[in-house]
Order: C-alpha cells, then structure tokens, then sequence
C-alpha cells in the first residue's frame, strides 16, 4: 500500500512538474506561411490590420532586434478584441521578454473588456497564449483552434 | 477802529486757521505763517486727487481682467496684481491657454500633432486604431500623435494604483498611470477624452473634480503642455440600452460643465460631440458601430469627422 502511494504521488508530482517546463519539439515553424493561410483561409483574419515594427512596438511593446520572425494582426474594431500574433525570439532572454510583452498584452485586453464587453472579454479568456521553444504564440479568435492548426501544419 | 486794530484783523483769518492753542493758553502745536497754510492746503489738494486716481484705477483692473491682445482676441493672460481672487492662494500648475469661445482656431497639417497625445477611453482607443490602420497603409495621419487610450478608463479609475485587474492603458507594452506615461513621453499637446465611464457613476461634480485631479497630475508630468478637452460624446439611445445608468441628459450636463471648468483653468475645450448629434441630441446613427450594444462607439465615418474636426481646430 505504502509503495502504491508513492508510486501515485511520484506520478503527481512528475505530472505538475512537467506543465512548468518550455518543452521543446524541436520544431521550426513557417511564421510568414502561417500569416498567409490565416488570412487566406480565416474570414475575420482577412479584415484585421497587419501589424509592422511599430505598432509591434506601440501595441506590444516588443522591439523588433528581440525578434527573429513575427506576423500579427490587429482588430480595427474597438468593439472586437481578435487579435493575432506569433514571433520566434532571438534568444532565451528575448524570449522572455517577449512573452512577457504578450502577456501584458492579454492581461490588459482582457481587463478593459470584462466590464463593457463581456462576450469579447470571455473570448479572450477562452483563449490562450502558447510557446514552443523560441516560439510564442496568441490567436484572440472564435477561430483560435484552426489558426493553431495552420501554423502546426507548417511545422519542420 | 484803529489802524493797528485794522491791521491785525487782515492776517486774522489765516492766523485763526493755523494757529491753535490749549485752553490752558499753552502754545504747544502751534503753527504759523500764510505760507505754512498754502502749503497744508495744497498738500491735501494733492492727496485727494491722488487717492482718487488709485481708487478708479484699482476698480478698472477689478471689472477688466483681460487685455486685447495683438489680434485683438481676448485672452486670460494678463490678469495684474490688482485683481482680486479668493482661490488663488497656493500655487497651480495650470497653464492660462484660450478656451473654445474666445480663441481664434486654426487650420493646421500633420506636424502640429507630433507631439501630441491622445489620452481617452474605448471611443479614443477606436481613434488610435483606425489611424493606426491608416498609418499601416503609408497615409499620414495626425503626424506622429501618440494614443493613450483603454477600454472602460475614466477620470476616476486613472487616478488608482496600477494593478491587474486596473484599467489602465499601456506605453511600450507596459501598464502605468497616465501622467508615468506622459512623464515618458512629455508633449506638448494633450487631448482628453473621457467621462463616458464617470458621470453614471460619480456625477457631474465628481467628474469634474476628478478630471481636475488627473489634469493637475498630467502638468506636473509635463510641465507647459496645453490641455484640450474634448466634449463627452453623445450615446445613441436604442432598445437594449435605453434604461441604462448613462443617458444623454447627464453627457449633456457634463460637457456644460466641463467647458465651464475648462474656461476657469485657462485650458482648451472642443466641442466634439456636437458634431455627432442627431436632431435629438443622441448619437446619429451613420456614426454608431454598437447600435444593439452601448450606442457609444464609432463608425469609421465617424472618425474621419473626428479626424478633420482636429485638423480645423488647432489653436
């Protein structure tokens, strides 16, 4: 009985752990391809502003030196919080800035939305931000399952 | 009567004017001599007239608190020292720029907006998205204005403590106060649009004193910048949000008052709202993207409206 125990709790444990670590596939992901599809195929995707250094800087707050590759799109809509984005950091320390950056971001869209825009505040919750290595990711959409699909599909 | 006694009672009168004494038949204070009493007279001829001088000119500075200006427009620049005022005794921080009824606007192109800022809530946050779409696709817009605009900010909650649950809105990807932001960024022109999210809650009154609050923070983040107020603008009023908390009535009473309080600090105000206003005084429809929803957000019609409206009104 006592061996069982253990057993269980050492399963437990190496099952919480596991969920704090970045696991890394080893997968290089087609950022620019997946920005595409997601237009071609999304319909609200295809009305969403594309995003340049800029507004990756004055949305994000992430410098552009940080990135290796990114593509993001915005809503043009204040009343619709979709919002797309997916960036490969540099490095470790970038990555961690970056995610960072993205987080606020999220945090921010849903806090401001909660109160006036309930349904788009419970979209944003439903949705969530994802990492793979160096690769970040938040797709703010009724379509998040697809546009995660896309860019998996385009993984090496 | 004697020569002697006609000759003493000529100096007689001056001599009774200036001359006194005790009862007693002391001579303590006793002043002699005609010319002694010219000059007396004379000295109160001129103390009289001075005086008067100084008291008509004090009550002309009372009744005139402007002065022209080279334009001829009047402004609330020169107030001299002789005006009186009973709630100036601490030092403020706010500027003396014309109010909407007495400066003379005018037209101005993108760089008059470099170095501005846009502080609002969702109805700005809409602003700062159509133009950043507009500046995604190569168009020059509002120069390099830049947005400080949240969903559901208001005077009030600006004035908390960051958290993350707090409302407010980010610069360069990080959450901080309104005036950390402007400390940052330091413009010299800052557009305020809100209230939407405070008359419900706090009134009028309340709003106004948190403004005046928020306003007083923004000027010590950024010393000399010229605050623009811009009217609360008007809810188009629909099924789903007639019985609602905020109503024309009140966005109507705090823009009155707003412009008051605006002209009373020397700050700017624009009158926005009206030209969104259907012939009820609610937001026209052509300008409302959330008829079944709020009734308070923008069409992109609207903000090209809003857009030219800024471009006119540079002062």
């Amino acid at each position: 009985m006592k061996k069982f125990l253990c057993a269980v709790v050492s399963m437990v444990f190496i099952f919480v752990f596991s969920g704090c670590s970045n696991n890394y596939s080893g997968k290089k992901y087609d950022i620019q391809k997946t920005g595409t599809e997601i237009v071609a195929q999304i319909e609200s995707a295809s009305h969403m502003t594309q995003v340049n250094d800029d507004i990756l800087m004055s949305f994000y707050g992430i410098d552009k030196a940080d990135v290796n590759d990114y593509f993001a799109l915005i809503s043009t809509d204040s009343t619709k919080q979709d919002e797309v984005i997916i960036a490969e950091a540099k490095d470790s320390q970038s990555f961690e800035k970056i995610k960072e950056k993205i987080q606020t971001r999220y945090d921010s869209k849903y806090a401001q939305t909660k109160d006036y825009l309930p349904e788009e505040a419970k979209l944003i919750e439903e949705c969530k931000i994802e990492t793979d290595g160096n690769y970040v990711w938040m797709f703010i959409s009724a379509d998040a399952e697809k546009m995660k699909e896309i860019l998996l599909s385009t993984a090496e | 009567m004697r020569n002697s006694e006609k000759k003493d009672n000529s100096g007689t009168f001056f001599k009774n004017i200036v001359k006194f004494k005790r009862m007693n038949g002391s001579t303590t204070g006793k002043i002699k001599g005609k010319s002694t009493a010219l000059l007396l007279i004379a000295t109160a001829v001129v103390t009289v007239i001075f005086g008067t001088c100084v008291f008509a000119l004090g009550n002309y500075n009372r009744n005139n608190k402007s002065l022209p200006t080279e334009n001829g427009v009047l402004t609330t620049d020169n107030v001299t020292e002789t005006t009186q005022s009973s709630e100036t005794t601490e030092e403020t921080t706010s500027n003396t720029e014309p109010t909407d009824s007495e400066v003379v606007f005018k037209e101005v192109d993108n760089d008059y907006f470099d170095n501005a800022v846009f502080i609002g809530d969702s109805i700005s946050y809409g602003l700062s998205l159509y133009v950043t779409e507009k500046r995604a696709a190569g168009e020059e817009v509002l120069g390099n204005a830049q947005f400080l605009t949240s969903g559901s900010l208001s005077y009030a909650n600006a004035l908390w403590d960051v958290s993350d649950s707090s409302v407010h809105p980010t610069y360069n990807g990080e959450k901080m106060k309104l005036e950390d932001a402007v400390a940052q960024i330091k413009p010299d022109k800052i557009y305020i649009l809100l209230g939407t999210n405070d008359v419900a809650i706090y009134g009028v009154e309340g709003t106004i004193s948190n403004a005046d609050q928020q306003i007083n923070r923004l000027l010590e983040a950024s010393p000399g910048a010229k605050i623009i107020i811009q009217s609360t603008t008007p809810k188009y009023i629909s099924e789903s949000n007639a019985d609602d908390d905020l109503n024309n009535e009140k966005i109507d009473q705090l823009d009155v008052a707003m412009k008051a309080f605006a002209e009373e600090k020397g700050y700017v105000y624009l009158d926005i709202a009206s030209q969104f206003k259907d012939e009820n005084g609610g937001l026209a429809s052509e300008y409302c993207s959330d008829q079944e929803g709020m009734g308070i957000h923008f069409t992109p019609a609207a903000y090209d409206i809003w857009i030219d409206y800024l471009y006119k009104h540079g002062v």
